[in-house]
């Protein structure tokens, strides 16, 4: 075990060293798992921890195809971290986070229909589970820690595996659970059991909000007393740049933005925004992201006679993020459930006032955002023309907003997960 | 020895139901009628069994002051016209003071003079009519005091202001006066005392009567108590203790006086302003409600003014207060609806 002290923080010793199963930051602007765990990671090394960082990586070639559809896209390597105190081991697998058997499969079939390199992955989701397991088992075979810490179900596989074999205590991080994924009516059954067991085993569960508390007790049956709620923070942002946008003209605007799927509820934002132009016109609507959902949406807006108000963006790369957040009066997450929810900080610090549904994880720690039950599209509604007719409430939330976004800082959670590590560490 | 003063007062607002701008024009009922009546009976039921003991107990060495706003006299007297009769059985001993102050407990002594006065005026008028009393001292909403609204009181009739000192470090229990004014400054630590302890459920940490006299002490000049009804939260428990201290300090040489009999006393120059304080959107919520005002007044509606008057009481700015942003009642939902109100309101100066 190895002992770091460092004079500048008052003289504080930390003793730890943490085995991190984690995710890299997402190519996709999407998902919150890969921001937390880059973030956390960073804020544990400003308080002297050290981190074993075991994360997957995908193909090269997949990788520098990404790399060449979006030059302002960078996937983070090794090299991003220059500590002594992060040590990163790469996992080659075609796993990511929130992934489900069809995209495993698309990629797979992706990869086997290139033919030009060897295919070491696993047929179907299950068996590249096992295979990445057994990877990270050998890859630290030598390797000395006090905890591990695994990040989303993809990972607690391993966890398990090592825990066993080391006797090393177990801690899960629960970012989303397969019910989230499914509005909170179903979950798939293979994803269940591995999400379980890893919960069975841990020595403490992470949730990120109180949401995804309740849903570790009600739907996986685990003890409130091993349950620490660690609410995520703020990633910052660059500063926003004053800009003048053509599609804007002398309309507000008001944004969705995010996986265009049954768990984000894209449908109450199209039924509010049928209600706020009955109010007025000089208002167009966004929907910023790409999801199964996006063929009924579409439709269900030129049924409502509002195709020229909607505009569609599809895909989305984090530039193009900040262009739509910064010309944006409005943003808008209707989520049906939602673990955490990060995007609101992101608007927050691009100075975008929120309206956020009381089912995410968010709206327990946000106080400068409108909250509305996700079903209530007349408060909905209520709520986008509230913030677009009365300026001083905007301006007010927007920036009293900023200021919240800026203050939540991951210093917090880096500090509670380290009373996690202590609570459990031998 | 020193005197007492103390002074009841009571406020009951109406209640603002939810208002969802889709419904503008729709002829929605702002006022939540049913919540409103809840809460009155709520109150009333206490306010009954406290004045009825209160009234055993009022004689010539035994007197009180004590103000009800207009609305809470509307109020009690559509939904509880026994406890109204309560209070009247209390001024008709002749050892009550009734103090005079805005009909709506509104803000409009810092956003509007005229309404200010005219509110000042409309709850002289009910206190003559309906308790046969001329008010002589005023009390004004959150005892906010600024020079300029002191010369509108004493020009109203008035002659003592009840106020709050302390922000101004002034020792509360000196006999004061403006160039217009006799005043009277709440002592915030008795005063507060009272709220936190005596009104808790529980019998925890309560001083004794004896204590808290102690706590008053005998050779101040004059200690002011304010009490307000409305955060009676254990009425049996206030009155026992009411009873024994008052007992207690009768007892004891202590003199209880109202605002009108403090005087001849007079001896410090009161100099500070007051105004409380308010967040931007309770200010954005005040400036947009007087800048309808004229439309209001010019409409000569009296059930639209009278509507727009309700909309004055603080308690609906109150709740944008940013200390609820954790709470049930979120302070920019409650704006948000007050703004759609008022929206509506004008509406309907508009369409004929």
């Amino acid at each position: 075990m190895s002992i770091y002290f460092n004079p500048k923080k008052r003289g504080e010793v930390i003793n730890l060293k943490v085995l991190k199963l984690g995710w890299e930051f997402p190519p996709f602007f999407a998902g919150g798992a890969g921001i937390v765990c880059n973030e956390l990671t960073k804020a544990l090394n400003e308080k002297n921890v050290e981190v074993l960082f075991v994360m997957p990586h995908g193909p090269e070639k997949e990788i520098n195809e990404i790399n060449q559809r979006n030059s302002m896209l960078k996937i983070l390597t090794t090299d991003m971290y220059d500590t002594e105190k992060i040590r990163i081991e790469t996992v080659e697998t075609l796993l990511h986070a929130y992934i489900g058997w069809e995209e495993y499969k698309e990629k797979y079939d992706f990869i086997k229909s290139t033919k030009k390199q060897k295919n070491p992955y696993g047929k179907n989701l299950a068996e590249e589970i096992e295979r990445f397991s057994q990877l990270i088992l050998k890859i630290v075979e030598n390797e000395d820690f006090d905890v591990i810490h695994a990040h989303d179900w993809v990972t607690f596989l391993a966890g398990i595996n090592l825990k066993k074999k080391t006797g090393k205590p177990l801690i899960v991080h629960v970012h989303i659970t397969e019910f989230d994924k499914s509005g909170g009516m179903y979950a798939d059954p293979f994803i269940y059991g591995i999400e379980k067991a890893g919960m069975d085993q841990a020595d403490r569960i992470i949730a990120v909000s109180n949401l995804v508390k309740d849903r570790c007790i009600h739907n996986y049956y685990q003890d409130p007393s091993k349950i620490r709620v660690i609410h995520n923070a703020a990633t910052p942002m660059k500063e926003l740049k004053e800009e003048i946008y053509e599609i804007k003209g002398n309309d507000k605007i008001v944004l969705f933005a995010g996986r265009i799927t049954l768990q984000k509820g894209p449908e109450y934002f199209v039924e509010a925004a049928r209600l706020v132009l009955q109010h007025r016109q000089d208002v167009k609507f966004i929907v910023a992201g790409t999801g199964d959902l996006l063929p009924e949406v579409i439709k269900d807006v030129e049924s409502k006679n509002m195709r020229e108000k909607f505009i569609f963006t599809g895909f989305y790369t984090r530039n193009e993020a900040e262009k739509i957040f910064g010309m944006a009066d409005v943003f808008v997450m209707p989520s049906v459930s939602e673990p955490f929810g990060v995007v609101p900080y992101e608007a927050q610090m691009k100075k975008t006032p929120c309206i956020i549904s009381k089912q995410s994880g968010i709206s327990e720690v946000l106080n400068h955002a409108l909250k509305v039950d996700f079903w209530d599209t007349r408060e909905l509604a209520n709520k986008m023309l509230g913030l677009l007719d009365y300026e001083d409430l905007h301006k007010e939330i927007k920036d009293k907003g900023y200021d919240e976004a800026k203050n939540a800082s991951w210093d917090k959670p880096a500090t509670k997960c380290i009373e996690v590590y202590r609570e459990v560490a031998k | 020895m020193t005197k007492i003063c103390l002074y009841l007062h009571m406020h009951l607002p109406k209640e603002i139901n939810g208002f969802n701008i889709l419904d503008l024009g729709h002829h929605q009922n702002y006022f939540d009628d049913h919540k409103t009546r809840n809460k009155v009976l709520e109150k009333s039921e206490q306010i009954k069994i406290f004045n009825n003991e209160l009234l055993k107990k009022l004689n010539n060495s035994f007197k009180i002051s004590l103000g009800i706003s207009g609305t809470s006299y509307e109020l009690l007297k559509e939904y509880d016209a026994e406890s109204l009769k309560s209070i009247q059985n209390l001024v008709k001993t002749g050892f009550v003071e009734v103090v005079g102050e805005t009909y709506y407990n509104s803000l409009t002594s810092i956003h509007s003079k005229n309404e200010f006065l005219e509110q000042v005026k409309m709850h002289k008028e009910l206190m003559k009519k309906e308790l046969h009393y001329s008010p002589t001292t005023f009390k004004n909403t959150s005892l906010i005091y600024t020079k300029d609204m002191s010369l509108i009181v004493q020009e109203a009739g008035f002659d003592t202001i009840l106020a709050n000192g302390n922000n101004f470090n002034m020792n509360p229990n000196f006999f004061y006066r403006d160039d217009h004014n006799k005043i009277l400054v709440k002592n915030h630590f008795l005063t507060d005392y009272l709220n936190n302890k005596i009104y808790e459920e529980s019998n925890q940490g309560l001083l004794s009567p004896e204590d808290f006299l102690e706590k008053i002490g005998e050779d101040q000049k004059i200690v002011n108590i304010f009490i307000d009804y409305s955060k009676i939260k254990n009425v049996h428990k206030i009155t026992d203790f009411l009873i024994k201290f008052v007992d207690l300090a009768l007892e004891k040489k202590y003199e209880f006086i109202t605002p009108k009999e403090a005087k001849e006393e007079i001896t410090e120059y009161f100099n500070g302003e007051f105004s409380g304080e308010v967040n931007n959107i309770q200010k954005s919520a005040l400036d947009k409600l007087h800048s309808i005002e004229t439309k209001i007044k010019n409409y000569a509606c009296p059930v639209l003014l009278s509507t727009w008057r309700h909309l004055t009481s603080k308690e609906h700015i109150d709740l944008m207060n940013y200390e609820y942003l954790r709470s049930e009642k979120n302070p920019y939902d409650i704006y948000i609806t007050f703004n759609n109100i008022l929206k509506d309101l004008v509406m309907r100066t508009e369409v004929a």
